[in-house]
């Protein structure tokens, strides 16, 4: 089992739901595909979807909702265990 | 020719000063939100400061060559790679047919980063200008941003591009940007609705003393600090509205400190050109490119106040610096 | 040159008393590109803008180098200057002299298009647009009653119905004092002070109004160049006022319709799918704008009409005073 760290390349506030009241696009634990999206960032008054390069289970997030991020920083961890 | 391959986060074509007397019928000049890089970019190359160029937000740009031309980036650093290799900022490089540039995303302080190409981008001047104007749709490559297989012609170089290349600015001149969390002086003079009229003394004061912490959701258009309490020198703003900070709608001054309730937004050069709420104090000419390097969510602002004389001088000695005989061949 | 005043703040740079029946002025510091001029006093007064207007034409006629352009506004007109080509003494001499000789007020005739604009009532883009307000951003807002604002307008106002809302927008011509915010944007104010509707703003904003929205708030109407967010109450559709492509003859010289100075009419009413087509015609070159390119406003004559119709109109604004009174704001 190898894990993969997601990172975002945008500065920006991090967000894990589409919109407030909906539900996360992913939760721990979830089995995901490649280039699920798994949250976004918010700069500039426009949203950019950060997505999974790899498929596997999302094995925790490393930032909180609406969290402010760096660019390169890491959001979460993906373990491609099948 | 440049050929687009990946347009990035936010590309777009823009020139210096933008397009300049279209205020009154409500275009902002637009331009690059960092002049100071923008123009030195520019004279490296050979070019004429205003000349268009790229403005590259967060990175993520892929170009593609189709000639020989001279080139040089000045910004922030997004690990730019020609043919793979890293080149250095504020510097100017030679490019031939077939060498491709890529901008990864940013590695440090400052957040947008400037490609000039010697002959400029030779899109249709509109109204004027050949800058990109987001808000109005015009400008540029049909008013938009860029992406992946456009084709934007170039001018004739009106030096050797052997020559321009080559060049860097000195590390004197280089701006050191301030990092995230960090702190940027700002300097600006006071506006047209500030005290003792529409402000208290101590609304100034503090204008002037707090660090303004930059909101994620600023862009071109405008830079919103946090909200604030102010006193206010009236109770109500009188036949503009019902709120002290509403005022009979005026033109606004470009990089003005537009106060809208209790909300400060730094108009930029995309803002609003005409409203209805007081402008407390304006971004020194000369000061105006320290917003395109601050990150929407990161950055802190403190405005620094200059007299009207001390903000004119600063555009003289800024226009004296940004000049080629400044340049050391490296 | 005398009534030169300065405040230790270094905002007021110059003011003078009102003189010769011309109302008092101050200069405003607007930083090192631009100064704001004000006429008279914060109240709302639509004569003041002929002045503004006619005052801003002789300056334009006479502009010295540097100075870039001017921003006229309902009592203000901002100044763009280059700080490296003239100084902000040089520029207020010459706002004075161009002041001093300005003819008298009543005596003053001045160029003012008169445009005649198709208008579409609740049409289905403006229902879409509060729709959407309704279920995105307040579902209780006072200002949206089945589904529109206009029946809010009405009673905000002490009209009977919707019906009879309309037929005051209608009924009087609309004097464009201003363009701005966004390109080609028309700020415009009543002339017949009998059908001078007032309405307050939305709260919050509108995130979204399509282009070509007409909308008011305060005494004001707008009319949406490109989509955007808004605060007007909304109401009516019509043909484009702003097209970056110019894609048909109006647009030929700029891609911005209106004027400042120009006189809105709305006619004739038309439906949703009269107006649809309308607006394809425009884009495809075969729509025909109603501009009476020639016409000229007498401003004697205008006072002469406010004095007659003053009953009149003073009996409105009661009525509409007890109906506001008793209508809650949003």
């Amino acid at each position: 089992m190898a894990e993969h760290t997601i990172k975002s390349p945008l500065p920006g506030i991090f967000y894990r739901r589409p919109s407030p009241d909906a539900e996360p696009f992913v939760k721990e634990g979830d089995t995901i595909a490649p280039g699920t999206v798994i949250g976004l960032v918010g700069v500039m008054k426009t949203f950019h979807q950060i997505t999974s390069d790899v498929g596997g289970k999302v094995v925790r997030f490393l930032v909180e909702n609406e969290e402010a991020i760096r660019p390169g920083q890491p959001i979460a961890v993906v373990s491609d265990e099948a | 020719m440049l050929e687009v391959r990946n347009g990035g986060f936010e590309t777009t074509v823009q020139d210096y000063p933008g397009r300049i007397g279209m205020l009154s019928l409500g275009f902002a000049p637009a331009g690059p939100m960092d002049d100071y890089a923008f123009r030195f970019a520019n004279v490296l190359v050979g070019n004429p400061p205003g000349a268009a160029g790229l403005e590259i937000t967060a990175g993520g740009l892929v170009v593609a060559f189709h000639d020989e031309r001279a080139i040089a980036i000045c910004g922030a650093d997004m690990g730019a790679r020609l043919n793979g290799q890293p080149i250095e900022l504020w510097r100017s490089y030679l490019v031939r047919a077939g060498d491709v540039l890529e901008f990864d995303y940013l590695q440090g302080a400052g957040f947008r980063t400037y490609l000039a190409v010697s002959g400029g981008i030779d899109v249709p001047p509109v109204l004027g200008s050949r800058a990109t104007y987001l808000p109005g749709a015009i400008g540029g490559l049909e008013g938009r941003k860029l992406r992946e297989g456009d084709r934007l012609p170039l001018g004739e170089p009106t030096t050797d591009p052997a020559q321009a290349a080559g060049r860097r600015v000195p590390a004197s001149l280089v701006p050191a940007y301030p990092g995230y969390n960090e702190v940027w002086e700002v300097e600006a003079t006071r506006g047209p609705q500030a005290d003792p009229d529409y402000m208290t003394a101590e609304d100034m004061a503090f204008f002037f003393s707090h660090q303004w912490k930059l909101d994620a959701a600023s862009n071109r258009t405008g830079y919103r600090l946090d909200i604030h309490k102010w006193q206010w020198a009236r109770t109500s703003g009188g036949a503009g509205g019902g709120h002290p900070s509403n005022i009979l709608d005026n033109g606004y001054p470009v990089g003005a400190v537009n106060v809208c309730g209790d909300q400060p937004i730094i108009l930029c050069i995309d803002g609003p050109t005409l409203g209805g709420f007081i402008c407390n104090a304006v971004v020194a000419k000369a000061a105006m490119w320290k917003l395109g390097q601050m990150v929407p969510g990161w950055s802190y602002i403190r405005f620094k106040e200059v007299t009207l004389d001390e903000a004119i001088a600063l555009v003289k000695k800024q226009d004296e610096t940004i000049h080629e005989s400044n340049l050391e061949r490296s | 040159m005398t009534g030169h005043m300065t405040h230790p703040s270094g905002v007021i740079l110059a003011s003078f008393p009102e003189r010769n029946g011309r109302p008092s002025v101050v200069y405003r510091n607007a930083g090192d590109s631009f100064l704001l001029v004000e006429f008279g006093e914060m109240v709302f007064d639509l004569t003041m803008s002929f002045r503004v207007l006619g005052l801003d034409d002789a300056i334009k006629r006479n502009r010295p180098a540097g100075l870039i352009e001017t921003i006229p506004a309902l009592r203000s007109i901002l100044i763009n200057y280059d700080c490296r080509q003239i100084s902000v003494r040089d520029i207020i001499d010459f706002v004075e002299e161009q002041y001093e000789h300005l003819p008298p007020f009543e005596n003053l005739v001045v160029p003012s298009r008169i445009v005649e604009l198709p208008i579409a009532f609740d049409d289905k883009w403006t229902r879409e647009a509060i729709a959407r307000y309704v279920q995105y951003q307040r579902a209780d807002a006072p200002n949206v009653i089945d589904g529109t604002n206009s029946k809010y307008a009405a009673m905000y106002n002490g009209l009977r119905d919707e019906e009879e809302f309309f037929s005051y927008i209608m009924a009087t011509d609309w004097w464009n004092a201003a363009l701005g915010f966004f390109p080609g944007l028309p700020f415009a104010y009543p002339l017949d002070p009998r059908y001078a509707v007032v309405l307050p703003k939305y709260n919050p904003t509108r995130h979204w109004t399509p282009a070509g929205t007409v909308g008011i708030a305060g005494p004001c109407l707008a009319i949406y160049p490109v989509e955007s967010a808004g605060g007007y109450q909304i109401f009516g559709h019509t043909v484009p006022i702003y097209d970056p492509q110019q894609r048909n003859p109006a647009f030929r010289e700029s891609p911005v319709l209106l004027r400042p100075g120009d006189r809105l009419r709305f006619r004739p009413r038309v439906t949703d799918e009269e107006l649809e087509a309308m607006i394809q015609a425009v884009y495809d070159g075969t729509y025909q704008y109603q501009i009476d390119e020639t016409a000229t406003f007498d401003v004697g004559a205008y006072l002469r009409f406010l004095k007659e119709v003053e009953p009149e109109a003073e009996a409105f604004r009661r009525r509409q005073a007890e109906a506001a009174a008793r209508v809650p704001v949003p």
